[in-house]
C-alpha cells in the first residue's frame, strides 16, 4: 500500500511543481473556436528558436501584441538550444495535435523541418515562415508549400554592417596597408548564417580587404570567445571582427578584453540586442544591425490571420534592416 | 545467483508503471481542463499518442544499449554524439553511393566501431569507461562535423511519410524486446550481471570478463547507430549536432528504471518504464507549454523522486 501512497505523493509533487511553474494557458479563447469540421480555429502557433536569445523574445513580444490587437489566441513555444532541431520538430507535432489553425515558424534546421511541416500541410494548417528561410530546394522536392516568407535580407544587412566596419578600419589604416578581418559564422548550413557570411565576404571584397580567418561559433557567446582567442593568436595583426550575431560579438569582446584589444579592434555584430547596445555605449563594439524581430513576429501573426480568413499572401514580405551605431544608442 | 538479484521485483515495476500512468492521466486532465469543453482530451488523441511514442523512441533505444553497459559496471557517455556520427554517416554514404542500404549499414557500422573502440580501450588499458567515453564523445562530435562538412545535409533518400511516424516506434520496441531476451534469457546476459556484480568472482568462474565488457559497449554503439537511423527517419537529414545531451536523458531513464549505477543489477523492463516516464514527462511538459527552465526543474525532480520512492520501498 505504501507504494501506491508513494506514487500518489510523487504525482502530487509533480502537480505542485507544475502549478508553481504557472502552466496556465496564455491563450484566450479565440472567436470561431469550432471543433473538427467547424469553422477554422483562430488559434495560431508561433514556434521559434532559442528562448534565451533576446532577439526571439522581442519577436514573441511583437507577435503577442499583434495577437491581442486582432483578437486571436497565440501559443508560443521555442527550444532552448538553437541546434535542437529534433525538439523543434516535436513542438510542431505538438502544436498540430493541440489543434492550432496556423503555424508561424522560424526553423532551427532549414532542411530538416520540411518533413515535419508536411504534416501541417496534410492537416490543412497553413505555414507562415519568418526570419530564417525554409530551404526552398528541399521544400520543392518534398512538395511543401509555404504561405509566405517574412524575413529580413540577411545578405544586404550583413553587407551593410561589414561595409561600415571596413570604412572605420580604413580611416585608421596606414597608407598602402591592406585591412584584415576575422569572421565569426553562425551554424553552417542554416540559411541566415550562409547569407550573412556571403554578405560579410562581399563587403570585405569591395573594400579591398581580406578575411584572415573565419570560424563557426554556432551563434554562441562562449564558443565565440574561444574561437576568437584562437584566431587572434594566429592573426594578431587583424583590425576587425565581423560577427554573424551579437551574442558572438559579446564573446569576441570578452576574448579581446583578455588581450587588451578592446576599442583597438573594430567589432560588429547583428541583431541589436540590449547587451550589444550596452557594449556600444562602452565603446567595445562599433555597429550592429536591427532586424526588427518584433515587426517580424507581428507580420507573421497578421499573415496567419489573413490566410485563415481566406486571403492570399505575397510569396515574400521583406522586413527592413537598419544599421545601428553608437550614435543611435546614446 | 546473479539473475535472481537481477529480476526486477514485481512491486518495483508496479511503482514505475503507476508513475507512468499517473503522468499520462495528469497531462490528460491538464489538457481537458485547458480545452474546457468537456470533450475527450487532445493529449489522448490517437495522433498525439503515436507522437508521444515516436518522441520516446530515440531515448528508449539508447537506454537499452546503456542498460547493458551500466549493468556490466561501466558507463557510456558517447551515445548522444554517436547518434550524430551514425546519422551523418548514413546520409553521406547514401548520397555518395545512391544506395540507402549502404548508408544504413555504414551508419550502424560507425556505431559498432565506436563501441568497439570504447570497449577495447577500457578493457585493454584499464582506463575507466567514464574517461574513455568522455573522450570518444568529443571525438564523435568532431568527426560528425567533419563528415557532414560542418552543416546539416539533406538526404537523397527519404522515408515514406507513414514510416516516418511508425518506424521509430517499431525499431524502439524491437530493440527493447531483443535487449530483454538477450539480457534475461541468455548466457551472455548472465555473464553481464556477473561481471558487473563482481568482476573478480566472474573471472574465477571462468567468464571472459574483458570480452563481455567489450560486447556491452558494442551493443551500446549499435543502439546509438540505430538511434541515428531513427533520427534520419524522423527528420530526413544528416545533422552533425543531433543527439546533443541525449546521453544524460538515456542514463536517467536507465537509473529511474532501477538499474544500479554500481553495476550487477537492473533490467530492460525497468529501462523501458524509465524511458517511458522520462519521455511522457518531456513531451507532456512541452504539450502544456511549461516554460523551458521549469521543464528542467520538473524533470530533474521526477528523476530524484522516482529513485527516492524506490529507496523508501526497499528500506521498508
Amino acid at each position: 500500500m505504501r507504494n501506491v501512497r508513494g506514487a500518489c505523493l510523487g504525482a502530487a509533487v509533480l502537480g505542485l511543481a507544475l502549478a508553481g511553474a504557472g502552466c496556465q494557458g496564455d491563450s484566450q479563447p479565440g472567436e470561431g473556436e469550432g471543433g473538427a469540421g467547424g469553422p477554422p480555429r483562430r488559434r495560431i502557433a508561433l514556434i521559434y528558436k532559442a528562448t534565451t536569445n533576446p532577439f526571439f523574445q522581442a519577436m514573441e513580444k511583437g507577435a503577442r501584441e499583434k495577437a491581442k490587437e486582432v483578437g486571436c489566441a497565440l501559443e508560443v513555444a521555442g527550444i532552448e538550444s538553437e541546434s535542437d532541431a529534433d525538439k523543434q520538430a516535436d513542438i510542431v507535432r505538438i502544436m498540430l495535435n493541440r489543434g492550432v489553425g496556423a503555424i508561424v515558424i522560424t526553423p532551427a534546421s532549414s532542411v530538416g523541418i520540411v518533413a515535419t511541416l508536411l504534416r501541417a500541410q496534410e492537416a490543412k494548417v497553413p505555414v507562415i515562415n519568418i526570419d530564417n528561410r525554409i530551404d526552398p530546394a528541399e521544400a520543392k522536392k518534398q512538395g511543401l508549400r509555404v504561405a509566405t516568407f517574412i524575413g529580413p535580407d540577411n545578405f544586404q544587412g550583413a553587407k551593410k554592417v561589414a561595409a561600415y566596419a571596413c570604412e572605420l578600419i580604413q580611416k585608421n589604416l596606414a597608407e598602402g596597408k591592406k585591412g584584415r578581418v576575422l569572421v565569426l559564422r553562425g551554424i553552417d548550413g542554416v540559411a541566415n548564417a550562409e547569407a550573412r557570411k556571403a554578405g560579410f565576404e562581399a563587403a570585405v571584397k569591395e573594400a579591398g580587404f581580406e578575411v584572415a580567418d573565419s570560424q563557426s561559433a554556432e551563434w554562441d557567446t562562449a564558443k565565440a570567445q574561444t574561437a576568437t582567442g584562437a584566431m587572434l593568436s594566429a592573426n594578431p595583426d587583424v583590425q576587425g571582427i565581423l560577427c554573424a550575431n551579437d551574442k558572438m560579438a559579446l564573446g569576441a569582446i570578452a576574448a579581446c578584453k583578455g588581450r587588451d584589444l578592446v576599442g583597438k579592434i573594430v567589432i560588429v555584430g547583428y541583431d541589436n540586442i540590449d547587451l550589444a547596445r550596452e557594449a556600444m555605449k562602452r565603446g567595445e563594439m562599433q555597429a550592429t544591425i536591427e532586424q526588427n524581430p518584433a515587426m517580424m513576429g507581428a507580420l507573421g501573426v497578421e499573415a496567419a490571420m489573413k490566410v485563415l480568413g481566406g486571403g492570399t499572401l505575397e510569396p515574400e514580405t521583406p522586413v527592413p534592416v537598419q544599421l545601428i551605431t553608437p550614435d543611435d544608442v546614446k | 545467483m546473479p539473475d535472481l538479484r537481477s529480476r526486477i521485483t514485481a512491486s518495483r515495476a508496479l511503482v514505475l508503471a503507476v508513475v507512468a500512468v499517473a503522468l499520462v492521466a495528469f497531462f490528460a486532465v491538464c489538457s481537458a481542463v485547458e480545452e474546457g469543453t468537456g470533450a475527450w482530451p487532445r493529449f489522448l488523441y490517437r495522433e498525439n499518442v503515436i507522437d508521444i511514442a515516436g518522441s520516446c523512441a530515440i531515448n528508449l533505444i539508447l537506454a537499452v544499449g546503456l542498460t547493458f553497459v551500466i549493468i556490466g559496471g561501466g558507463i557510456d557517455l558517447s551515445v548522444g554524439r554517436l547518434i550524430a556520427l551514425a546519422n551523418v554517416m548514413l546520409v553521406v554514404l547514401t548520397n555518395a553511393t545512391g544506395s540507402l542500404a549502404v548508408g544504413v549499414v555504414g551508419g550502424l557500422a560507425a556505431g559498432v566501431a565506436a563501441g568497439l573502440f570504447n570497449g577495447a580501450l577500457c578493457v585493454r588499458f584499464r582506463i575507466p569507461s567514464f574517461i574513455v567515453t568522455l573522450g570518444s564523445m568529443m571525438i564523435a562530435r568532431g568527426l560528425a562535423l567533419v563528415a557532414a562538412g560542418g552543416l546539416t545535409i539533406a538526404c537523397q533518400a527519404r522515408a515514406p511519410v507513414v514510416l516516418q511516424r511508425f518506424l521509430p516506434i517499431a525499431v524502439s520496441v524491437a530493440a527493447m524486446l531483443v535487449g530483454h531476451v538477450l539480457l534475461a534469457r541468455t548466457v551472455f546476459g548472465r555473464h553481464v550481471f556477473a561481471v558487473g556484480g563482481n568482476a573478480e568472482t566472474a573471472r574465477l568462474c571462468g567468464i571472459r570478463v574483458g570480452r563481455v565488457r567489450v560486447l556491452t559497449f558494442v551493443l551500446s554503439g549499435l543502439c546509438a547507430g540505430l538511434a541515428g537511423l531513427v533520427f534520419w527517419v524522423r527528420g530526413g537529414t544528416g545533422d552533425p549536432l543531433a543527439g546533443d545531451g541525449l546521453e544524460l536523458y538515456a542514463i536517467a531513464a536507465v537509473i529511474v528504471g532501477g538499474t544500479s549505477l554500481a553495476g550487477g543489477r537492473g533490467s530492460i523492463i525497468g529501462t523501458f518504464l524509465g524511458a517511458l516516464i522520462m519521455g511522457v514527462l518531456a513531451y507532456g511538459l512541452l504539450f502544456m507549454r511549461v516554460p523551458t527552465p521549469w521543464q528542467w526543474v520538473i524533470i530533474g525532480s521526477v528523476v530524484i523522486v522516482t529513485v527516492l520512492l524506490d529507496r523508501l520501498k526497499r528500506t521498508e
